[in-house]
């Protein structure tokens, strides 16, 4: 067992195959042998923190990720399993939360679905429902806007 | 005339000296108008001093003196419309910190009469009226300042945050609803939204340049964006096509995609990777000009490892030669090039010089390309003990060399590490510039030891090899056939195999072929294979337990009946896709199948092409609602991690299969998007 300790100082007790899920954990019990002492973890609070175990609780048995060779299709983000697809319903400061958290903790499955996730979020859409979703303002001048159209009419031709 | 010349001269003097006036005049009035300017300019300098010494005074709580430079300021002042609100926001500031709330109110009031977009007049005054005790009044002021106040404007986000101060002022217990949508590039760092954009294709790419200025340039700003230009959306379905041949069938019904990558595109991401490119791709359709390639060479390029070049590519000329320079290069590894006709003979030789790592060559249909070249050129590099390249894919589609490259790769042994040849035959006239085959057999023949030309191969395309249908070319073609054959090219550990149209393959032939690779095999594309028959399959099936098969295809091979395939089906659990169109699949195959759905630990059949088939109405519902159960069991469990589902159901022209069976499997597929080609023949 691994006790991981967050910013906010609640410990959470986790099997060794969870915790060696994040590159972080695994290389600093691999350098300073198992520890009884909680390992901190300052950038991540405790909320994220438990998201993040019930991430790698439920990929400890997955196997190392293996690239195919000859698969020269570029990378796909539609293929996201539904339990990981129902984990990642959560509101977005929770969604760039856990993406900060596994980009830190060194989780790469996590971040990928982290970052599909926002890439779905994105794809397909305008500008102007990209704006909306996220609350962007608009801070084109008429002019940049013309330009930007015209280097972009290729991309939007059907 | 002379009268005429005489008024013309007294004319003209006149307006001399008068014009001399005039120009002392006008350099008088100049000289006035000059002060004038120099005048309004000196006395702005001297607002914006006291401005200035005004504003560094209260950051340093010295109120006082910035009161008194204000005033200056504000006196010197005259109606310069946005500069006086500046000043009244400012004074109104200071004269609230000094606790002169009246007069503070007074200025606010004057710069929002000024600029009605000024956000720091309304703050002001909803600020000394919260102050104050009139809750109620400031939030009216706030909301009429959201209302006028353009949301560009510098400080309108102030306004907004007030308004909840305000509101909290008002009600202790009201809690701000804190807006949910946060833009991702602003809360998450560079590296992360990079992350992000890098799941997205160019042309998404592009569209969201438009978004917000800081979108704009964290996309411009990241070569790593741009160094890998897939142009995903644009040839997906051409890729598609590729992949699964019944895809083919639903595309032709579909519109074809017109757009294009224009020049403008590529010149654009070009620009974008600052020579950080690792594949130039110049995608079907595209024309680059010089002036595109300009632009990229504009760059130093060391991480360029591949060129690909799609063979509907128009290139003139210098584009190409440039383009051919940049093959010769020693970090290249990839380059296709294929229906190329000005690679000759010397640039082959060439790039073969230059680029001793190179691991894939496509040279399909580039008839100037002599194969015996090939080998020579290469020989000069060979780098292991046994002498071979590192050569590992090598794609000679539509090449009239092909016939040498098996004879001389029987001897020597250039190509020993390829893992991938394509061979196949499209063009059929290919056929007729295949000369001297009888010469290169007897040659072949007379090989001592002739070896297995590649012992390391996984993939195989001799799509078209195996054909005969054009009869006039029948020598070349049969005699290809044989030297296919004969060259023990189908080696042992194989995993894919494509030999589409192989309706001249003979029994023994395939036989011995498949005899070696059966096992292990994980595509198998053997359509119209005449020879191919029930008791060949059995015997090759019969001692295996389970085949490794993910994707098969043997529509047309009509010498195999329902019991044999259904014995072959049985065997493979792994299947994806399967085209068993036009055999004599009967419900006895379809069963199997629908076994295979019903097993929970594999991977599923996702593509099923029946076309042409005996099968009918009952076996199709069975199968249908397997896929359903199946897909509702995964889709509730949450445990697979690639969500499962039928793709494509092809039973067109199956005669038995009515209408009522078509209309209830479209019912039980529908909610997983399959698309289902029938068309009921009544």
């Amino acid at each position: 067992m691994v006790t991981l300790q967050s910013s906010d100082k609640r410990d959470f007790q986790v099997s060794m195959e969870v915790a060696k899920q994040s590159v972080l954990i695994k290389n600093l019990i691999d350098d300073l042998g198992e520890t009884e002492e909680a390992i901190p973890l300052p950038n991540v609070t405790s909320k994220v923190l438990q998201k993040v175990i019930e991430y790698c609780e439920h990929h400890k048995h997955d196997p190392p990720v293996i690239k195919d060779e000859y698969d020269d299709l570029p990378k796909r983000s539609d293929d996201i399993s539904p339990w990981d697809e129902q984990y990642m319903k959560v509101d977005q400061e929770m969604l760039f939360e856990i993406l900060l958290a596994s980009n830190y903790m060194d989780i790469k499955p996590l971040l990928d679905l982290g970052c599909k996730t926002v890439a779905n979020m994105i794809r397909g859409k305008s500008a102007e429902e990209i704006r909306k979703m996220f609350n962007i303002v608009d801070d084109f001048t008429p002019e940049e806007k013309e330009q930007i159209k015209r280097e972009n009419e290729w991309a939007e031709a059907n | 005339m002379f009268v005429a010349g005489k008024k013309r001269k007294g004319h003209s003097k006149v307006p001399a000296a008068r014009s001399v006036r005039l120009r002392e005049d006008l350099s008088k009035s100049a000289h006035a108008r000059g002060s004038a300017t120099r005048d309004v300019q000196q006395r702005e300098a001297e607002v914006n001093k006291w401005y200035r010494l005004g504003i560094e005074n209260a950051r340093e709580q010295q109120h006082r003196a910035a009161l008194d430079y204000y005033n200056r300021a504000v006196a010197l002042a005259t109606n310069e419309g946005l500069k006086m609100a500046k000043l009244y926001e400012a004074r109104s500031h200071t004269l609230y910190r000094l606790g002169e709330h009246q007069r503070a109110m007074v200025d606010a009031k004057e710069a929002i009469h000024i600029d009605e977009n000024s956000a720091a007049g309304f703050a002001r005054m909803a600020t000394i009226l919260a102050a104050t005790g009139k809750a109620k009044e400031a939030l009216a002021v706030i909301h009429k300042g959201l209302e006028t106040v353009d949301p560009h404007v510098y400080g309108y986000a102030h306004l907004e945050t007030l308004r909840m101060s305000v509101m909290q002022q008002l009600d202790p217990s009201y809690v701000p609803a804190v807006d949910p949508r946060t833009d991702p590039f602003r809360r998450l760092p560079e590296e992360l939204a990079i992350l992000i954009l890098l799941w997205l294709d160019t042309r998404a790419l592009v569209l969201l340049r438009g978004v917000a200025r800081h979108w704009l340039s964290l996309i411009d700003n990241a070569p790593a964006l741009w160094s890998r230009p897939c142009y995903a959306s644009l040839n997906i379905s051409q890729r598609l096509t590729h992949r699964l041949p019944a895809y083919t069938k639903l595309r032709s019904g579909l519109q074809q995609s017109k757009s294009r990558v224009p020049d403008r595109a590529l010149r654009h991401v070009f620009e974008k990777s600052r020579g950080g490119l690792a594949l130039l791709h110049f995608p079907d359709g595209s024309a680059p000009s010089s002036a595109t390639l300009e632009v990229l060479f504009a760059h130093r390029r060391p991480r360029m490892s591949s060129v690909v070049v799609d063979c509907t590519a128009v290139l003139d000329a210098p584009v190409m030669h440039r383009i051919l320079n940049l093959c010769m290069s020693p970090q290249i590894s990839e380059i296709r090039l294929p229906y190329r006709c000005n690679l000759n003979n010397d640039v082959m030789a060439a790039i073969a010089c230059s680029t001793p790592t190179l691991r894939i060559l496509d040279i399909s249909g580039c008839v100037n390309v002599n194969v015996k070249h090939l080998f020579r050129a290469w020989g000069t590099t060979l780098s292991d003990a046994l002498g071979s390249t590192m050569m590992e894919e090598l794609y000679l589609n539509d090449h009239p060399g092909i016939p040498e490259l098996l004879v001389y790769s029987a001897k020597y042994s250039h190509f020993r590490n390829l893992k991938v040849l394509h061979i196949a035959i499209r063009d059929q006239t290919v056929f007729s510039l295949f000369t001297g085959l009888g010469s290169l057999f007897r040659y072949f023949l007379r090989i001592p030891d002739a070896q297995v030309p590649f012992p390391n191969l996984m993939e195989l395309n001799i799509d078209g090899l195996w054909d005969t249908t054009i009869s006039s070319r029948r020598f070349e073609s049969s005699q290809t056939s044989l030297l296919v054959s004969r060259c023990r090219l189908l080696c042992t550990g194989l995993h894919r195999l494509s030999a589409l149209e192989s309706s001249s393959a003979g029994q023994v032939a395939l036989y011995s072929a498949l005899e070696r690779c059966f096992s292990t095999l994980r595509k198998l594309h053997l359509t119209r294979a005449m020879g191919l028959s029930t008791q060949m399959l059995l015997r090759l099936t019969s001692t295996q337990q389970a085949l490794p098969l993910v994707s098969l295809d043997l529509s047309g091979c009509v010498g195999i009946d329902a019991h044999g395939l259904a014995v072959l089906v049985s065997c493979c659990r792994d299947l994806v896709y399967v085209n068993l169109s036009q055999t004599a699949t009967d419900n006895s195959v379809l069963s199997k199948l629908t076994e295979i759905i019903n097993m929970s630990d594999n991977a599923g059949l996702e593509v099923l092409a029946l076309d042409t088939t005996d099968i009918t109405g009952v076996a199709v519902r069975d199968f249908a609602s397997a896929c359903a159960k199946r897909y509702c069991r995964i889709r509730s469990s949450g445990q697979a991690r690639h969500p499962w589902r039928l793709q494509l159901l092809d039973i067109d022209n199956c005669t038995k299969v009515g209408s009522d069976a078509v209309a209830v499997a479209r019912d039980m597929l529908s909610f997983m998007r399959t698309r289902i080609l029938a068309s009921i023949a009544d």
